[in-house]
């Protein structure tokens, strides 16, 4: 059982580039990002991130999809920052005051937010999982993180479905949630079944794989040959992330 | 050993850690050919000693030999697991990868065989069963039968000596499990199935050993033994239901009430205290 990967089929230029290309460009667009402050340079950076996405030609509703539920978590700051900043107020309610410093903070956030993940999925989604493995093994990430990943990626819908079978236990013996102790020693009984589940599940998997000849190496059917196109796609995406900063720079001086 | 023998357990012990002991000097022998079934109730250790025969597990005491050594080191273990295909009680537990392909080609990976050689295999498997149609299909969504299959042809492509089965039929419908004693008929060979699937047993197997608690209680002829009722009946099991349509049913072999059809040597077969 494991997450479907919903992008990592397809034919647009992003699905055929390698994924260790891939992976440094994402590795090289993100970092500065992350740093960046100047409003127009991450506005730019969330319309390159567009072209990405549009480059991968992904299927528009499920994609929606995914950016929604990171929005959701960049929803929390922006009832949070804007009147939790210090600075110009722009409205007030009461004791309450929205400043300008605090929705500026919030708008970047997201948009930085935005730009970050528009282009891991663009990148990195149209990717399979074991690509992705084989990738940072190659860019000589110890083999026992990438299994660490491969796993933790691949076994997250087994727990969470695990996780719903014993929802559903609870509930059908007329379990209701309510501030209780009933209720906290149940979550706390279903928390830890979980964990315990989780790990017979692992040592099932490993002694299945062992069962296979695993020898602590993950080796994939995935065969991928570095091409000029995937030089030059890497180094475009480094370029472009190059203005990005440059721009940053001028503009703070 | 015999000269065809390839797997050999001699008095194994194994007690699982804080509980009681389970193996107390366990004998199994597994001959080339041998299409063997390990009967017996919920617990009897069944699985466990499966997981003996790979290393999953290892035994506090006794010796273990396999196509002609005795294992010992991890190393060994290693090695003997490429001989030998395992088909995991829960298929969910074997499907790992992300495609169906993908699963069949690990084993062979693992083994050093080239990309080309690996993809071939996978091609070669799933035709075997018939499965080629599932090649680019996400394991998880597949159906119980259909992943069961496909967690046999993952055991099958690592091309073992030996087929080891734990509960090959748990949760299948019927006639998935119609699939599956088909396959495993055609794929013949060298096999060892742990089951309380009686009927299942019947139509895999010539010769079955009964284990119960840990002891093996009863070893022979796959009908002269499933065909003893009181044998049956006392350690947790029952007659398949062919064989009591059949009428080839001893009712209790100890008072002489002998079976008809000519399975009447059961009695013979059973084993008396530890074994």
């Amino acid at each position: 059982m494991a997450l479907a990967e919903p992008f990592a089929t397809g034919d647009s230029l992003l699905h055929r580039l390698d994924p260790r290309a891939k992976l440094v460009a994402a590795i090289v667009w993100s970092l500065p990002l992350a740093v960046l402050n100047d409003l127009r340079v991450l506005l730019l950076g969330v319309v390159v991130s567009a072209m990405l996405l549009a480059a991968a030609r992904l299927d528009p509703p499920r994609l929606l999809r995914r950016l929604l539920l990171v929005n959701v978590f960049v929803g929390f700051l922006w009832l949070f920052l804007p009147w939790s900043v210090s600075g110009e107020p722009v409205a007030t309610w009461g004791p309450i005051a929205v400043t300008r410093e605090g929705l500026l903070l919030a708008l970047k956030l997201t948009l930085r937010c935005n730009a970050i993940v528009g282009a891991w999925i663009a990148l990195l989604g149209t990717s399979r999982l074991t690509a992705i493995a084989q990738a940072l093994r190659a860019l000589h990430v110890p083999e026992k993180l990438v299994l660490i990943m491969f796993f933790c990626v691949r076994y997250i819908q087994a727990i969470h479905d695990e996780y719903g079978r014993m929802a559903a236990a609870i509930r059908s013996r007329a379990f209701a949630p309510k501030t209780t102790v009933h209720t906290y020693r149940t979550y706390a009984n279903l928390v830890g079944l979980l964990l315990v589940r989780s790990h017979d599940r692992a040592a099932r998997v490993y002694d299945a794989m062992i069962c296979r000849g695993f020898d602590g190496r993950l080796h994939t059917l995935d065969a991928h040959r570095l091409r000029t196109r995937d030089v030059v796609a890497t180094a475009v995406l480094s370029g472009l992330t190059l203005v990005l900063v440059v721009m940053e720079c001028l503009t703070t001086g | 050993m015999s000269d065809n023998g390839l797997i050999r357990l001699q008095d194994v012990h194994f007690t699982y850690l804080g509980r009681r002991a389970l193996f107390t000097g366990i004998d199994l022998h597994l001959n080339a050919g041998d299409l063997l079934g390990i009967v017996g109730a919920n617990g009897s250790g069944k699985t466990t000693l499966l997981h003996i025969l790979v290393g999953l597990l290892r035994p506090q005491r006794g010796t273990i030999n396999a196509f002609g050594r005795t294992i010992q080191s991890p190393g060994d273990y290693h090695q003997l697991r490429q001989k030998i295909g395992f088909l995991f009680q829960d298929s969910e537990d074997q499907l790992f990868c992300p495609t169906v392909a993908e699963d069949v080609a690990f084993g062979p990976l693992n083994l050093g065989k080239s990309r080309a050689e690996a993809l071939a295999i996978v091609e070669q498997t799933l035709e075997r069963l018939g499965l080629s149609t599932l090649a680019g299909r996400i394991s998880y969504e597949l159906s119980g039968g259909e992943k069961r299959l496909v967690a046999l042809a993952t055991a099958l492509a690592m091309q073992p000596e030996v087929l080891l089965l734990d509960e090959p039929t748990s949760g299948l419908d019927p006639r998935s499990k119609r699939e599956l004693v088909e396959h495993l008929a055609r794929i013949g060979g060298t096999q060892l199935i742990a089951s309380h699937d009686m009927e299942f047993v019947r139509s895999s197997c010539r010769r079955v050993i009964l284990l119960d608690a840990g002891r093996i209680v009863a070893e022979g002829p796959t009908d002269e033994i499933l065909g003893v009722e009181d044998l049956m009946l006392r350690h947790g099991l029952e007659v398949p239901h062919s064989l009591v349509a059949e009428g080839a049913i001893a009712l209790d072999h100890h008072h002489g009430a002998g079976p008809s059809h000519g399975h009447g040597h059961a009695a013979t077969h059973e084993r008396r205290g530890h074994t």
